[in-house]
């Protein structure tokens, strides 16, 4: 019995020892949950430089491309290229476009302003520079697409499906922002920015003035021209293009390389081509006794395809964001509104800036500065109104950038000459992606505007 | 002899000190049913009395002190089967002589749980297939899973190839997770082992697993737990059961013999099944010879004249052979000279397994050494072949109460295999591809460029018939088998120690540590001019995994009355994974030729992996006996682990219980002549799949935004950054669930010479972790998440025939039969989920659906199901993707046979899928190019037909194509509708590539003769020599018409069923001689 006891009692212990804490199991597990590959944080300034490349990679890559189709700066030539040229798109086509604005850009650029912002000194010109990325990543977000997520925007802590906010206040939150990081820029003239992967190397006094560009632009969107032109009076002002920004490329494949050239000679030769560029047969026929643009249709174009050699889409070519080009036909183009001769004066005046830019830019004289006179009769443009040609040569100004597609867009494709690949309609906007469709569906408006929908400020 | 005096000695002692108080003595002989050998060492007992003897040298036992009566005698031996027989006991002496039956059907009575504990078969609650090493090792398979097929019950394997040492895929039963491996856990010698795959693709090689690492002839036997009623205790590793491998040791010899076995297989492979392809029209397309076209749509070859082809031999047009003529571009065919392009590749394999083992040992303490080495060439002419060697040995000491083993292993194995899939330097796709009027000889000639210079070593294929240029668009097959190296050279270690310590009889105290550790050396080299490298690419990758494992198990038994006893055991297993992973992809090589140098590269790309996994849990197992019939079985296990969410609990329990009867034991049924042994088992069983390692926590990472189509910034040349994951780390994570349910019955009939086991069993599994979608507007587009669920319902059905049993002839049938059904039950919301493949045609997970269904692009139909057809009668693909096919079997089964007559012996395997689709995207790519074997149509219009693109084929013309009625009046489907229109797996849908991808085969036939009579055995000196001839996948039928259907292009991936120019299965005629001393 005595024996038995024994047993019972050891029965009891091991027992004990299976139903025992969990410390003695987890004590040899805890800690090993730590990723060595890849960090679970990183400083304000390495999420600075991925949400300006995030945000870069939108702006030139596929959307640009896209946005270049429909406005017929380029064509597309093969495969699904022939087909979003000819307006054949699916929802799905706009899922790469959406994940580079919000997950690349959007969410690294707000990560670090957080993290910045909660710094014991607060580097206020850091957090600036982030608005200024934010508001022209934002800017052209709504312009493509209308009501988009943005106050709700890349905060999964809050919510995994975001609302959309109305177009107009997401551009009201972007000329905020704007706002805000010219204040800021005013004030503080120093330290430079840091990590800025522009051309521009931090320069606060050149950040200043795209600042002032950008809200051109936006205010120009929503169709408040007075505050664009005062905004753009203060924006970009070098006629040698120092002061556009600019983002710079090299020869390291799949690295630095201009993305025009890595998708037309790297990934997907034959897809965009310029067989039937308008702007191309605009350049082709636009030479007269005062221009000469030889130079920039060689600039952009290889015969029918692009220039990836020595131009616009070569590999270490750097890519516009924001130039002295478009802040001067901002100017043209409001002043030209006014109807009036000062008007008139003044945007010949800016026209003019543009010409000397081009002239810098391409180390040419091609360019004469034009007159009144050369909008009367016997003048080079004669059949032209003021207001016509501005609207021409914005559309040159901005070829492969979206904002040439916003442009087209605003102005309802007025451009001489530009009529629709296919159909009676241009495209109006970008699609809600599909993988937004599958997973935001509730906050998507309803019913889902089509290609041919202008979104609110176009309408 | 010395031995022989001395136990015969203690007997006589034994028989005068106890014949004293006797009733009844039992006494009589052992021998061995069919050679009449006399057994010692037998336990004889007669159970209603506990008390029994062994017997002596010359096979005699003897209980005494036996009131008289009726007993159940019952005697047992290692490789015999148990004898069990009633007996009448008088006053005196009762002689009972017992024949032993040698354990023929391989089902010993012995099983090994899931704690490798050795327990009694017919006390268990679960099923489970075991199957002996030799069966193995005579399959003529290298590797032990392969060596498994049509084996067991439910154990589905296919291989993925013919290259020497691929892979093959293992799946118990059904698919239990949804993203998580599907593939068992092995554990060896009671520690678990890595059977890792990795770098399978729809490109690239044919990787191989590390279960191959192990020399078939050092297994004892592999029992295979199916599903978490069986193997609970190995919690989250356990979800798609497990496979337990028992490797041989030493055994006691007489007069400190060491026993010598040396073995030396010869093999010769062959191609079993290969690709039909067209000889009858060339090069070209619209019926006439183009020598730039991709396709074989050219002129009738026989209608040509004859004689030499008309070249162009200008400069930019002309190469020099490697036998210094010139050559030119061909610009008018002459010739009629057609070239085997499915078959030049290929040659006859060679093999050669050697092996040497010595054992042996004493009451004390036993060892075995052993050493093989395996050669191997495989059937492709260069660049193909496998080396292994493993060296092993096991050492026992025994004392008194404690025991030691130490087992260690090292293989030794390396390996080149050729490019297949879908990869423009693939063998096959260059191979199959090329017109049948174009000879790929010489692959490497000196082109004359326009200028008139010469550039040396250019690449030929094809479609650059002159090597000019830098790439050959396809790789020209001989090119890529004499110059594109794809090396593994893998160093491995398994070792393990096993400390037992009984300080009572009742309480036992176990240990083991195992360790596994290998490093996988990986070169990938493609020279200047390889199709997907033209400038020349060298990948060189070291990976490597560690696995350290240790389980401290108390064991202790009580025998309350007669009627109720119990064991209980607890343990304590920590478990300790590390996965290291660095290399660089370098391309643009700087000196030609010397290509295994990183720095001889002008680009290059590094890549780096790490993690570690930790495992821990508190286990415990209560068995409980009652009146010898009632045996329950229960289990738990209490574990946390590293890969858990920091939200969830942090650990888990995972329960089991089963429950065995022997309803024969009721005296209703216990005498019985038609149903000798019956048993019912009920069971159930919760394991586990574990997080992906890592996916608990969102990270940030340096490296390329890259969109949608390949371009790419990366924020290093940009002054560095660091993105966040677009993957949402999920804190919440934790352990997949499969709970499983199992009952079945064991029975055996007329005197146990027909044993059948069913079995039927549910398998469900919740929270299977898949990626869910997230709104990419809220930062990140994809989440792991504990939200899918799948089940698998099925039965399996394992039958033996002893036909014929008698001294000199034996003839023993079995044959397994399972089906399983299997159905995606919750994707989170999402449709589709695809597992393996192209958009074309991809395994799938679909709700409601079988796990791994091809979908993809189908025909147009309308909604009657009838072909849905254009305005000229054709039929259109569909706007929507839609399920195309099912690559699961309907069942599966295998039936076997073996005859022993004296030394001689036959067995054959025939393993038979009935159903499971192939996608055959290899035909689907050739009817574009117009090379398939299906191909030479040849049809005289009877009337005026429409083609694809509207053309009218007038009557009376004779065109290449054929004629069907698709529901709108016979219409002419030619070779426009092939390379353009809808006909061809490139231009139109994959639903008429599926093919029914069943099969019998016969997988295996040997026939052996076994020299070991007394006479040759004191003449020689040796216990045996063992000749065998083996036929391995001799004979397939299959109505698949590409290669052998067992196949898969992505290796032993989840998703299955897909053929693209994968290379092709072998068969062996194998030669073995086994020498025992």
């Amino acid at each position: 019995m005595k024996f038995t006891n024994i047993k019972y009692i050891a029965f009891v212990l091991l027992l004990v020892g299976v139903v025992g804490c969990d410390s003695v199991t987890n004590s040899f597990t805890d800690g090993y949950n730590e990723n060595p590959n890849n960090p679970t944080s990183a400083p304000a300034d390495k999420k600075f430089v991925a949400g300006q490349v995030g945000t870069v990679t939108f702006l030139e890559s596929h959307s640009a491309r896209k946005g270049s189709m429909w406005a017929q700066y380029f064509s597309g030539e093969d495969r699904q290229y022939s087909s979003i040229y000819s307006y054949n798109v699916t929802a799905s086509d706009s899922d790469s476009d959406w994940f580079m604005a919000y997950v690349r850009g959007l969410t690294n650029l707000r990560l670090a302003r957080e993290e910045y912002n909660a710094l014991d000194v607060v580097p206020v010109n850091q957090v600036a520079a982030t608005k200024i990325w934010e508001a022209m990543l934002m800017g052209q977000v709504t312009a493509l697409w209308g009501d988009v997520p943005f106050s709700e925007a890349v905060n999964s802590d809050e919510s995994w499906t975001p609302t959309y906010d109305s177009q107009s206040a997401v551009y009201s939150s972007v000329i905020t922002l704007l706002n805000e990081a010219i204040s800021t820029l005013e004030s503080n003239a120093t330290p430079a920015i840091s990590g800025d992967i522009t051309t521009l190397d931090g320069d606060i006094g050149q950040w200043l003035k795209v600042a002032y560009t950008l809200k051109a632009r936006y205010l120009m969107h929503t169709g408040d021209t007075s505050g664009a032109l005062t905004a753009a009076q203060n924006g970009i002002d070098a006629d040698d293009g120092t002061g556009d920004l600019l983002i710079p490329h090299g020869e390291q494949q799949a690295r630095n390389q201009n993305l025009y050239y890595a998708f037309t000679v790297v990934e997907r030769s034959g897809y965009l081509r310029a067989d039937r560029s308008h702007a191309r047969s605009m350049l082709n026929n636009g030479n007269n006794s005062k221009t000469d643009e030889t130079a920039r249709a060689e600039y952009y174009y290889d015969g029918a395809a692009l220039n990836n050699t020595d131009g616009f889409a070569a590999a270490t070519e750097s890519f516009p964001l924001v130039t002295y080009m478009e802040n001067q036909m901002i100017i043209a183009e409001v002043e030209a509104a006014q109807g009036t001769a000062t008007g008139d004066q003044n945007a010949v005046n800016a026209l003019n800036n543009s010409r000397d830019y081009l002239d810098n830019k391409f180390g040419t004289d091609n360019y004469d500065d034009l007159a009144l006179t050369d909008f009367q009769a016997g003048g080079p443009y004669a059949n032209t109104s003021i207001p016509q040609h501005v609207r021409n040569w914005t559309y040159l100004g901005l070829i492969g950038q979206i904002e040439g597609f916003n442009f087209v867009r605003r102005i309802d494709y007025n451009v001489d000459g530009l009529s629709t690949v296919q159909g009676s309609e241009f495209p109006q906007r970008f699609l809600y992606p599909q993988d937004e469709r599958n997973t935001n569906s509730d906050n998507l408006p309803d019913p889902v505007p089509g290609l041919f929908d202008a979104t609110p400020v176009n309408q | 002899m010395l031995r022989k005096i001395l136990s015969t000695a203690m007997f006589a002692l034994f028989l005068a000190a106890t014949a004293v108080a006797q009733d009844a003595t039992v006494t009589g002989t052992v021998t061995d049913a069919e050679t009449g050998e006399t057994m010692p060492g037998v336990n004889v007992v007669i159970n209603e009395l506990q008390t029994g003897a062994s017997t002596d040298a010359d096979g005699v036992y003897t209980i005494s002190g036996v009131p008289t009566g009726t007993y159940t005698i019952q005697a047992s031996f290692v490789g015999y089967r148990s004898y069990t027989q009633q007996i009448e006991v008088s006053a005196g002496e009762n002689t009972h002589n017992i024949q032993m039956r040698t354990d023929v059907l391989g089902l010993d009575e012995v099983v090994v749980s899931a704690l490798g504990f050795e327990e009694n078969r017919d006390e268990q609650g679960t099923s489970a297939s075991r199957v002996s090493g030799d069966d193995i090792a005579g399959s003529g398979e290298l590797d032990v899973v392969s060596g498994l097929s049509g084996k067991a019950a439910g154990v589905n394997i296919t291989g993925t190839g013919g290259d020497p040492g691929a892979a093959s895929r293992i799946i118990i039963r059904g698919a239990n997770t949804i993203t998580g491996d599907n593939e068992p856990l092995f554990v060896i010698d009671g520690v678990p082992i890595y059977n890792s795959t990795i770098g399978s693709g729809v490109g690239g090689v044919q990787q191989q697993s590390r279960i191959n690492d192990l020399n078939p002839d050092d297994i004892e036997s592999v029992q295979v737990l199916k599903g978490p009623s069986a193997a609970a205790l190995w919690g989250s590793r356990a979800a798609n059961g497990v496979v337990l491998i028992e490797t041989k040791s030493g055994s006691p010899t007489d007069d400190n013999k060491v026993n010598i076995t040396v073995k030396s297989e010869w093999s010769i492979d062959e191609l079993n099944k290969t690709v039909d392809l067209q000889k009858k029209y060339g090069q070209g397309f619209g019926g006439a010879f183009n020598p730039t076209t991709s396709l074989s749509w050219g002129d009738k070859i026989a209608d040509r004249p004859g004689g030499d082809d008309v070249m162009d031999m200008s400069d930019g047009n002309a190469y020099f052979g490697p036998d210094g003529e010139k050559y030119g571009l061909i610009t008018q065919k002459n010739s009629r000279q057609t070239y085997d392009h499915s078959e030049a590749i290929f040659e006859n394999g060679l093999k050669a397994d050697n092996s040497i083992s010595i054992s042996g040992g004493s009451e004390e303490g036993t060892f075995r050494l052993s050493v093989s080495n395996v050669n191997q060439d495989g059937i492709i002419l260069e660049n193909s072949d496998y080396n292994r060697t493993t060296v092993k040995g096991v050492a026992t000491r025994n004392w008194d109460n404690f025991s030691a083993t130490v087992n260690a292993q090292y293989t030794n194995s390396n390996s080149n295999r050729i490019q297949q899939g879908s990869n423009v330097s693939g063998l096959l796709l260059g191979a199959y591809r090329t017109p049948p009027d174009f000879d790929f000889r010489p692959h490497t000639v000196d082109f004359v460029n326009a200028d008139g210079s010469i550039t040396t070593d250019k690449h030929r294929s094809y479609r650059n018939p002159t090597g000019s240029g830098d790439t050959p668009i396809y790789n020209n097959p001989l090119w890529t088998i004499e110059n594109v190296i794809n090396e593994t050279q893998v160093q491995r270690i398994l070792g393990s120690t096993e400390l037992q310590y009984d300080p009572t009889s009742w309480l036992s105290f176990t240990h083991r540590l195992g360790v596994d550790t290998y490093t996988d050396r990986r070169y990938s080299v493609f020279p200047t001019y390889d199709a997907s490298n033209p400038s020349g690419a060298l990948t060189e990758q070291e990976l490597g995994q560690l696995q350290v494992n240790s389980d401290l198990i108390a064991k202790a038994s009580h025998t309350l009355n007669e009627d109720f006893s119990g064991t209980l055991t607890v343990g304590w297993n920590v478990n300790h994974r590390e996965y290291d992973e660095l290399g660089a992809t370098s391309t643009s090589i700087i000196l030609e030729g010397f290509n295994r140098d990183v720095s001889n590269y002008n680009s290059k790309n590094p890549f780096q992996e790490r993690s570690t996994q930790r495992t821990s849990a508190l286990y415990g197992v209560l068995n409980v006996s009652a009146y010898d019939m009632l045996f329950l079985e229960v289990t738990g296990r209490e574990e946390s682990a590293s890969t858990f969410g920091e939200d969830t609990d942090g650990s888990f329990f995972y329960p089991s219980a089963s429950l065995a009867w022997q309803f024969t034991e009721l005296d209703a049924l216990s005498d019985s002549d038609i149903l000798s042994f019956g048993k019912l088992r009920l069971s159930y069983g919760e394991a586990g799949v574990q997080p992906p390692v890592y996916s608990t926590q969102t990270t940030y990472f340096q490296g390329g935004l890259v969109g949608s189509w390949g371009e790419s910034l990366n924020p290093a040349e940009y002054g560095g950054g660091f993105a966040r994951s677009s993957q949402a780390g999920n804190p919440d994570l934790k352990v997949e669930r499969t709970t499983e349910y199992e009952i079945g019955a064991d029975l055996r009939f007329f005197n146990d010479r027909v044993n059948l086991g069913l079995t039927r069993y549910i398998t469900e599994t919740e929270d299977a972790i898949l990626g869910v979608d997230r709104a990419p507007s809220s930062g990140f587009s994809t989440q792991l998440a504990n939200a899918g669920a799948i089940e698998n319902k099925g039965f399996e059905a394992e039958l033996n025939l002893e036909v014929i049993r008698s001294r000199d002839l034996s003839w023993v049938i079995n044959a397994n039969w399972s089906k399983n059904i299997n159905k995606v039950t919750s994707l989170a919301g999402a449709d589709e989920l695809g597992l393996a493949g192209f958009t074309s045609a991809t395994s799938s997970a679909i709700v409601g659906e079988e796990y791994g269904v091809f979908f993809g692009n189908a025909w147009a139909r309308n909604d009657d199901g009838s072909l849905a057809l254009d305005a000229l009668g054709f039929p259109q693909p569909a706007a929507q993707q839609k399920i195309i096919g099912n690559p699961n079997p309907d069942w599966r089964a295998g039936v076997g046979s073996t005859v022993n007559f004296k030394g001689l012996s036959l067995n054959f395997l025939f393993d038979i899928k009935h159903g499971g689709d192939v996608w055959n995207g290899t035909k689907g790519a050739l009817s574009f190019f117009g090379v398939h074997g299906s191909q030479t149509w040849e049809t005289t219009a009877d009337q005026d037909l429409t083609t694809w693109d509207g053309r009218t084929i007038p009557e009376g013309t004779t065109f290449r194509g054929y004629v069907e009625d698709f529901g709108a009046g016979p219409v002419a489907v030619d070779e426009v509708g092939h390379y353009a229109g809808p006909f061809s797996g490139f231009t139109g849908p994959a639903e008429p590539f599926i093919e029914d991808g069943g099969f019998v085969r016969l997988r295996q036939v040997s026939l052996g003769y076994s020299i070991d009579g007394q006479g040759f055995r004191d003449y020689t000196g040796l216990r045996s020599v063992d000749l065998r001839v083996t036929g391995r996948n001799l004979l397939l039928f299959t109505d698949y018409s590409g290669i052998d259907p067992e196949t898969n292009l992505t290796g032993p991936s989840n998703g299955f069923g897909l053929d693209y120019f994968n290379n092709p299965s072998t068969r062996s005629y194998i030669f073995s001689v086994k020498v025992n001393y």
